[in-house]
């Protein structure tokens, strides 16, 4: 045990934990803004190693189908999705394919009140739900430092009403936690 | 191609999984100058001795399947009329045919295609197959069909060929709500809506519509018609597209289940009859 602690202790270490940011587009009847941020862990230091993450997704509907004559006031429309994320990290040279699955919630918010001028009326309405959500995320990045990594981020739901999670995709900024 | 990978994973279609009979035809319009595929589906509770109840689904080319299986699967376990279900194609003039007024992604053709539907295709079907000429029809439709269900629910009732309406995740957005103008405009000139009317929205498809709905909803209950048999549904967890099958087989549910107790009491009434008339002799 005391040669395999000094034997590991003598390894390079190449993969580290990192920390990833990104802004999306997301919906599938309606466009939704937002961003992302996700913790990552390599679980081995091979080169292409397994990683377990968690991250936490938000986007928002700031118009809905709303018009000047019929329009929403203090509206909020949004999805608050926490995940798990199970992955797998190819690396060659300058660029890095994650493939991962994240497995989680979806929370849906929609609370507000319309403003109907044309016809005359004002109603409250609000609708408040909680989903089951996964799915499978693709992330190829480009190495630009040691450090850090740019790239694009793409979702796709595996539920069957994408309305609860609609399809996500990106840019994103990755940063490594370098270990010391 | 990663993206039209992940959309092309992500489709699914409806499959016609139907018992009964399926026939196609075209209809060219006078009224619209444009012609309309016609899909048919004879469930096997259609009957060409008796007048059966007819069924009419907007956006045939996407509907027609999902309908069609419906009507299949109550058909066989007795829970719908005798009847014929024909859903009207030509789906991507939907912006033309089923929008009440000339607007954004609308051309206002509600009325032309409403008269199409009452003076030529309704008299084309009930001189081909054995259809209950009295205003009795049903009407069914999503989304901008939702739309065109109200529209044709708001139209003088004289003369209107149906009674049933089912409308799933209306456009209540459509001219920033220019639907309920109809509404008013019927109210002004009628005293009475006799009419089934089923209305469901996907609890996921937004404030306008979310607002909309339970304003319509509220709006038609305090006119206190006396003859309006109304249910109006939010389904849960469901956007726009996720409501359509769940609102189809809740509204023909709904709007048969008057006419089963009808039919009901018309059966007990002829068995009565006909005990009575064997106990006399």
């Amino acid at each position: 045990m005391f040669i395999a602690s000094i034997a590991s202790a003598q390894d390079t270490t190449t993969n580290n934990k990192s920390i990833e940011f990104g802004f999306i587009v997301a919906g599938n009847e309606a466009l939704y803004y937002g961003g992302y941020g996700k913790f990552s862990m390599p679980l081995s230091q091979k080169k292409h190693y397994f990683t377990l993450g968690a991250s936490l997704t938000s986007y928002f509907d700031f118009k809905g189908e709303s018009t000047s004559e019929a329009y929403l006031k203090n509206d909020v429309d949004m999805r608050i999705l926490p995940n798990l994320i199970a992955g797998y990290s190819l690396n060659f040279n300058k660029f890095q394919f994650n493939f991962e699955i994240p497995i989680g919630l979806s929370i849906a918010i929609t609370k507000g009140t319309l403003v109907n001028e044309k016809i005359g009326f004002e109603r409250d309405y609000s609708n408040n739900e909680v989903f089951f959500n996964y799915g499978l995320a693709f992330t190829p990045k480009y190495r630009i430092n040691e450090k850090n990594l740019i790239g694009l981020y793409a979702f796709l739901p595996l539920i069957e009403d994408k309305a609860q999670s609609g399809y996500q995709f990106g840019i994103s900024w990755t940063t490594f936690i370098m270990n010391k | 191609m990663i993206i039209c990978s992940f959309l092309l994973f992500s489709c699914k279609k409806d499959e016609l999984k139907i018992v009964g009979k399926t026939e196609e035809f075209t209809i060219k319009s006078i009224i619209i100058n444009d012609d309309y595929p016609i899909f048919v589906f004879l469930p096997p509770n259609y009957n060409s001795n008796i007048l059966n109840q007819l069924i009419i689904g907007l956006d045939g080319e996407l509907r027609f399947d999902e309908i069609a299986n419906i009507i299949s699967e109550k058909s066989e376990n007795g829970s719908i009329p005798p009847c014929i279900f024909v859903a009207v194609g030509n789906s991507d003039k939907r912006n033309r045919d089923y929008t009440p007024t000339k607007y954004e992604h609308g051309e206002g053709g509600a009325e032309n295609y409403y008269h199409f539907l009452k003076n030529e295709l309704i008299p084309e079907l009930e001189s081909k197959y054995s259809i209950d000429t009295l205003n009795t029809k049903t009407l069914i439709g999503n989304s901008f069909g939702g739309l065109f269900t109200h529209f044709t629910m708001f139209q003088d009732r004289i003369d209107n060929p149906f009674n049933k309406f089912i409308s799933v995740g209306c456009s209540f957005w459509f001219d920033s709500g220019v639907i309920f103008e109809y509404e008013e405009d019927y109210t002004v000139s009628h005293t009475d809506l006799h009419v089934n009317f089923f209305s469901g929205m996907g609890s996921l498809e937004g404030g306008v519509n979310l607002a909309s709905f339970e304003e319509m909803t509220i709006r038609l209950k305090n006119r206190n018609y006396s003859n309006l048999n109304i249910n109006t549904q939010l389904i849960d967890k469901h956007g726009h597209s996720g409501t359509a099958t769940i609102g189809f087989k809740k509204g023909l549910d709904y709007v048969f289940s008057y006419l089963k107790n009808t039919l009901n009491i018309t059966l007990v009434y002829c068995f009565y009859s006909f005990c009575s008339r064997h106990y006399h002799k």
